[in-house]
């Protein structure tokens, strides 16, 4: 097990982001950062390094989407991979998603026992 | 391959006698070779003596161009010495004794000067002179124009005064002085006579300056005699067999071998006049040629300046002449002539070629005596040869050669000559043997052959020998014809034909089977075949003739010829019809003697086929014909009667062809029976008969079985001809009664139509063609529509004779034209008001109608989609497979086709729509057009967009508290947190808070969809507004007081008609918010107010708000600030107002907070507990009160929420007595 990654959890969600938080941390024993927006998750992936981004998509000021873009504008963030955590699930929000650079996409809501192991499993981390 | 030659030719070649033969190859080729060889040999050496004189004069003239650049090189020395010296310092010019010692010295030294001078511009001049002893000449200042002239020794030192030469200033009068001092640098002067001598001069001068000053100090000047050029010239080998000549550009002689005087002395003392001499008037006269010669061809004068050659001719004589010229940088420029004569160099080769010619001669005479004798020789023994086969030939067999002389082919040649003779000589004893046997047949033929033989002789034409048989048939004696003439003796009925006769003989060798007339001594004339042949007895020509008597045999055959002929012209005149014959002989069998050629026009059988074989006739016949023929030719042969009958065959096109056959049997002397017979064609008449026969038929079948009636009226009497039976039925009345009275029809027309029929009926009607349509009135009592069409028939002359009617019942088309009618109009209101487009289009896509709504769709006028097809206007994303679509229809692979497709409208927008196609198609199938139904899809994508929309938020919003509700739930279900009671109670908290939102938001989505579809009904009954708005605050006290937060009631007396529950949610929900948004100590105020009218504001609200209310109240409530909204409301009506100190709202979300799932921030949903639908079940319950609710807000001062209701007249009422 790989005790040394630091995930940035980014959710307007407070009790997503404090379940996925549990999930990472007691189950594979990362290390996590939750930001409460995009805007902070942005600033957070430029300032602290960080393994990999789990971030939800429907969020006010800057959504998912749009965060996406903004790491892959950055030389610095372009190559943090990007899971996405989103409660869409029609074709044509699949669509947009398919139209971004992320490593992968977990769709709401989840099993908090295996989220870390889909996450490793994306990320081809070692478990 | 032999060559074919001219006949004079190969006549002369033939007779070329031997000794030629052999003489003239022999001799030709020797004397050819002597005198190639002599002429290539003259050839070359002339050759190469002309290259040695050309060679000679270039190295002649190059030769005195070298003397001439050294000796002229000398005087520019001495100038330059000079000059040099005075530059260096070395020459003083004041020091004049030194100047002359320097001159005398340099005088010395150079042969050929003949004088150095020097003068100054200050008038000194000095001169050193030879002559041939040396002189000094001295002039000085003041009196430059007296030269005194001195000896000098032969050490320079001055003797005595020789002469003095007065009037003379170098300065003014010398050429060299004046030329050196304007031109400033060396030059030559022109050539002069030196002083009174007879030489001439040259002078070269070069003046020099003060090196400092330029100032001129004097000039110097050599003087050099030209006579040692002419010496020079005359020493050369070449002076002695030519000429060297120089000269200056104008042609004036400069030097010449010729040792003549260059110039002429005009005059005597002191006017005598010195001439020098151009070249043309030289006294040498080949020099003075040359020049003339020189002076024609001005070309060459042009062009001295360089190298040339000259073809030129001295007295005959031709010339080498070379012009070299010689030119330097200082303006000297003459001309160096070499001439030498081509005779000096030719004689000795001329004087070989008179050898060489007399060489050639000497070998000739010898070839020829050579080859005569040679010749001789051999014509001997072939001339011996010759003799002796000429011999032989003549029949004298024993001739034999000499085998033993000189030349053993020709011993060879006579040997096998021998050998033949002997061979000859066996075969021709043979031959005679065997011809006296054969002569004594030919005589016993000869006389009791039964044809006529004679012998004669072609010279004459004279009888020698005739045979028994001749005297016979010629009726003469023997004495009268032997050794008489053939032309004296008239046996020949024409003389042409006897001389035609003998010269086709004569030419041919013989004559086979001549037919000639012969006349017998009686003068009977008899026809005789005759062949001749001539034969060759002892050198004499004779004519073996036999005759054969025809005349029984010709009569016969003319006279069957003649009947043959009129047969076979009446047989083959016959049209369309032949003649035949047939036998049938006592067995029964039966063949065609004759046939004529009219057979091959008829049956198309060629008649030497059909006489071959007679079946070919049956096997283009008909067996039921055949059969019956059959027996009437059986009748006819029992009773020998004729037969008469009419046949059917097949022709070559395959049609059917019809015959009449007429025969006539008669019986033979052998017992057979002939048959003469003819046959024509009678097809035309037989197909005239049945096709007037059939069409009586079907005439008769149509009058009787078709509905339409027609007649044939005269125009002449107005009586019907004919009336077919369909009168009675249209009728109802006897075709007797119209052929009684031709006008008894009208009596059954509609009386509104018979006015019109009575001047209907033409009688001299213009026109060829009429119609009419009117109304009948049957015997039942039914009226019929009847057509009628008439065709006036015209004579020749144009006078009508008949009228042809065709009377039709259209009673029928009548009526489904009107249904027709009534259709078209109802289809027309269908398609112009249809509310989807429908248009037609042609196979190629052409809009040919096109509806109102599908122009109002596309954004095109009618007429412009007309000139459209729909290719033009659809996308051309879709066009492909809406064109394959298209063409599925057109080729019936479909019965119709939908799709959905976008068109792009006249503005250039794509319009989607879903189009129905189908094809209307013509009787046989094939497609006219295609029926288009089209509908905008654009509403219909736009629900469909919602829907998906609706759904996507509603997911979202559903699974985000279903998230943290698994979440919590699945971590706690692991145990991790057992042994952390405080983290587990934070899952369980989460669980719990996240269902109950889950809940709220479950129960806001079933109420607004309920809202939304009407499934709710409002239960109205009059509702007092404060105790609305009581009821209201009484739910959110509990929540107001535990946020700290006051709530503020402005009552209002009045009642509306409300449905109370969803009015107590909707301020509820207002309030709840307010609450939510408010901080500690923050008021929300509730207020409601009558509204009617701008005028009307707060009339009742303000004024009734009551005193004791805080100014913020007044300040927040009394004059709410909706002007915007005002004009829009209903009124009367009691407005709500909910007002908060909260953050606000933003301005662009004022409108969509009233939307689903529009918050203001998303985390307000989990943060304040709202679902996100509250505002918008509000409005919809406002809504459907037939209110309004809006929101007006600034960022960061709090929120005013508005509603309206409005106010029923009863409510009004009610409410006026409450106050």
């Amino acid at each position: 097990m790989n005790a040394a990654k630091q995930i940035l959890i980014v959710d307007d969600e407070e009790d997503i982001r404090e379940v996925v938080r549990i999930s990472l941390e007691e189950f594979a024993g990362w290390g996590t950062i939750a930001a409460t927006s995009g805007m902070t998750g942005l600033q957070v992936a430029k300032t602290t390094p960080i393994d990999a981004i789990l971030l939800d998509i429907s969020m006010p000021d800057m959504d998912g989407l749009q965060m996406c873009e903004e790491l892959q504008a950055d030389p610095h963030t372009q190559n943090i991979p990007v899971i996405v955590l989103t409660a869409k699930v029609l074709p044509s929000d699949r669509q947009r998603l398919a139209e971004l650079n992320v490593a992968g996409i977990i769709t709401k809501p989840f099993d908090p026992i295996i989220i870390w192991r889909k996450v490793a499993e994306i990320l081809g981390w070692a478990i | 391959m032999p060559i074919a030659l001219p006949s004079p030719l190969r006549r002369f070649i033939t007779q070329v006698p031997l000794r030629w033969v052999l003489t003239v190859p022999f001799v030709s080729l020797t004397v050819g070779a002597t005198t190639l060889v002599g002429y290539l040999s003259y050839q070359s050496g002339q050759r190469a003596v002309e290259n040695l004189g050309q060679q000679l004069v270039a190295q002649t003239n190059e030769r005195v161009t070298q003397e001439l650049k050294i000796s002229l090189q000398t005087p520019l020395l001495i100038n330059r010495l000079n000059v040099g010296a005075v530059n260096q310092g070395q020459l003083d010019l004041q020091n004049i004794s030194a100047l002359e010692s320097t001159l005398f010295n340099q005088l010395q030294q150079f042969k050929p000067i003949s004088a150095i001078l020097f003068a100054s511009p200050q008038g000194t001049f000095r001169v050193v002179e030879r002559y041939p002893t040396f002189y000094l000449g001295v002039a000085d200042p003041p009196r430059p124009d007296q030269i005194r002239i001195y000896d000098l020794s032969n050490q320079g030192e001055r003797g005595q005064l020789v002469y003095v030469e007065k009037g003379l200033d170098v300065r003014r009068d010398r050429p060299f002085y004046q030329r050196a001092v304007k031109t400033g640098k060396p030059s030559w002067n022109l050539i002069s006579q030196y002083g009174s001598s007879k030489e001439l001069t040259l002078d070269a001068s070069q003046p020099v300056y003060d090196r400092g000053t330029k100032r001129l100090l004097g000039v110097f000047a050599v003087h050099i005699r030209l006579n040692y050029l002419s010496k020079f010239l005359q020493g050369l080998d070449t002076s002695r067999f030519g000429q060297i000549i120089i000269m200056d550009q104008s042609g004036v002689l400069i030097a010449t071998s010729t040792r003549e005087q260059l110039y002429k002395i005009k005059g005597e003392g002191l006017k005598s006049q010195f001439k020098r001499l151009k070249i043309d008037e030289s006294d040498n006269p080949l020099t003075r040629s040359l020049g003339q010669h020189l002076r024609t061809r001005l070309g060459i004068l042009r062009s001295l300046d360089q190298i040339q050659s000259l073809e030129f001719r001295y007295k005959g004589e031709p010339q080498y002449v070379r012009i070299t010229p010689f030119q330097d940088q200082y303006g000297l420029n003459w001309q160096i002539l070499t001439v030498i004569p081509k005779s000096h160099f030719m004689s000795a080769i001329r004087d070989n070629k008179i050898i060489t010619a007399l060489l050639c001669v000497l070998t000739l005479g010898v070839a020829i005596a050579l080859g005569v004798f040679a010749a001789n020789r051999l014509t001997a023994r072939f001339a011996e040869l010759s003799r002796a086969s000429r011999e032989l030939a003549a029949g004298n067999l024993d001739q034999r050669l000499p085998t033993d002389r000189a030349i053993y082919e020709l011993n060879s040649l006579a040997q096998t000559f021998n050998q033949m003779a002997d061979q000859l000589q066996q075969s021709f004893n043979r031959l005679k043997t065997a011809l006296s046997a054969s002569e004594g047949k030919f005589t016993i033929i000869f006389r009791s052959s039964p044809d006529l033989i004679t012998l004669t002789t072609l010279a004459e034409g004279r009888y020698i020998e005739v045979n028994d048989n001749f005297f016979n048939a010629t009726e003469y004696a023997p004495e009268e014809v032997i050794g008489q003439r053939i032309a004296d003796l008239g046996i020949w009925d024409d003389p042409d034909v006897r001389i035609r006769f003998f010269e086709t003989l004569e030419q041919q060798g013989s004559v086979h089977n001549f037919e000639m007339l012969l006349r017998t001594r009686t003068g009977q004339i008899k026809t005789l075949l005759v062949s001749a042949e001539l034969i060759e007895i002892r050198g004499e020509t004779y004519v073996l003739g036999i005759g054969r008597d025809i005349s029984d045999r010709k009569r016969t055959e003319q006279v069957l010829q003649e009947r043959e002929a009129m047969l076979r012209a009446i047989g083959d005149n016959l049209p369309k019809g032949f003649i035949y014959q047939c036998v049938y002989d006592s067995e029964m069998k039966s063949s065609l003697n004759y046939i004529s050629a009219g057979i091959e026009q008829l049956l198309g059988l060629k008649p030497e086929d059909v006489l071959a074989n007679p079946e070919l006739t049956r096997s283009i016949g008909f067996d039921e014909d055949l059969a019956a023929a059959t027996q009437v030719l059986q009748h006819s042969i029992a009773h020998l009667l004729p037969i008469d009958l009419q046949m059917r065959h097949r022709t070559s096109s395959g049609e059917i062809g019809w015959s009449a056959i007429r025969e006539t049997p008669r019986r033979l002397e052998d017992g057979s029976i002939v048959w003469d017979g003819i046959e024509v064609d009678i097809t035309d008449l037989k197909q005239a008969e049945m096709a007037l026969q059939e069409s009586e038929t079907r005439f008769q079948e149509i009058a009787r079985t078709i509905n339409q009636l027609f007649f044939v009226r005269s125009v002449a009497t107005g009586e019907y001809l004919y009336i077919s039976p369909a009168y009675e039925k249209l009728w109802g009345h006897s075709l007797e009664s119209l052929y009684q009275n031709p006008d008894s029809w009208l009596d059954s027309v509609h009386p509104e139509d018979r006015e019109r029929m009575l001047q209907y009926v033409p009688q001299n009607s213009q026109l060829d063609q009429m119609q009419e349509e009117y109304r009948i009135i049957r015997t039942d009592g039914a009226i019929r529509w009847i057509s009628t069409d008439i065709l006036v028939v015209r004579d020749k002359d144009g006078t009508p004779l008949r009228l042809v009617g065709l009377v039709e019942d259209i009673s029928d088309r009548k009526r489904l034209e009107k249904a027709l009618r009534a259709s078209e109009e109802q289809f027309r209101k269908a398609f112009n008001n249809a509310p989807i487009g429908i248009s037609l289009v042609t196979p190629s896509g052409q809009f040919v109608k096109v509806n109102p709504a599908y122009c109002e769709l596309l954004g095109y006028t009618e007429a412009e989609l007309l000139q459209l097809t729909f290719q033009e206007i659809t996308d051309p994303a879709d066009l492909e497979i809406d064109v394959k679509s298209f063409q599925q229809i057109m080729a019936g692979e479909v019965r119709s086709c939908q799709l959905e497709k976008r068109y792009i409208t006249k503005q250039g927008t794509p319009v989607p729509v879903s189009i129905n196609t189908a094809p209307i198609r013509d009787q046989n199938g094939q497609m006219l057009y295609c029926v288009g139904h089209i509908q905008d899809r654009r509403d219909r994508l736009k629900v469909e967009r919602m829907k998906d929309e609706f759904i996507s938020v509603i997911s979202h919003e559903l699974r985000t508290p279903l998230t943290s509700i698994r979440g919590a739930l699945g971590i706690l279900g692991t145990g991790v947190l057992s042994d952390r009671p405080e983290k587990a109670q934070q899952m369980l908290q989460i669980a719990i808070n996240n269902s109950d939102r889950l809940v709220r938001l479950v129960d806001d989505i079933l109420k607004l969809e309920r809202l939304e579809f009407g499934k709710v009904q409002l239960i109205m009954e009059q509702c007092s507004a404060t105790d609305l708005m009581q009821q209201a605050i009484n739910s959110v006290q509990g929540c107001a007081d535990q946020a700290g937060i006051t709530l503020s009631l402005t009552p209002l007396s009045a009642t509306l008609s409300a449905a109370p529950d969803a009015i107590i949610q909707t301020i509820t929900n207002l309030l709840s918010n307010a609450v939510k948004f408010s901080s500690v100590g923050d008021t929300v105020w509730l207020k409601a107010e009558i509204w009617a009218g701008q005028s009307g504001v707060g009339q009742s609200g303000v004024g009734q708000s009551g005193a004791g209310q805080s100014g913020i109240e007044n300040t927040a409530l009394g004059s709410a600030n909706f002007s915007s909204r005002s004009l829009q409301l209903p009124s009367p009506c009691i407005l709500f107002t909910v007002k908060d100190q909260g953050r606000g709202i933003p301005q662009d979300k004022l409108e969509l907070i009233f939307e689903q799932f529009q918050q203001v921030d998303v985390s307000d949903s989990h943060i304040k507990g709202g679902t996100g639908l509250g505002l918008a079940i509000c409005k919809k319950i406002v809504q459907q009160h037939g209110g309004q609710i809006w929101a007006e807000s600034n960022w960061g001062e709090g929120s005013t929420f508005y509603f309206a209701l409005p106010l029923t007249k009863e409510d009004e009422i009610n409410s006026h007595e409450r106050s």
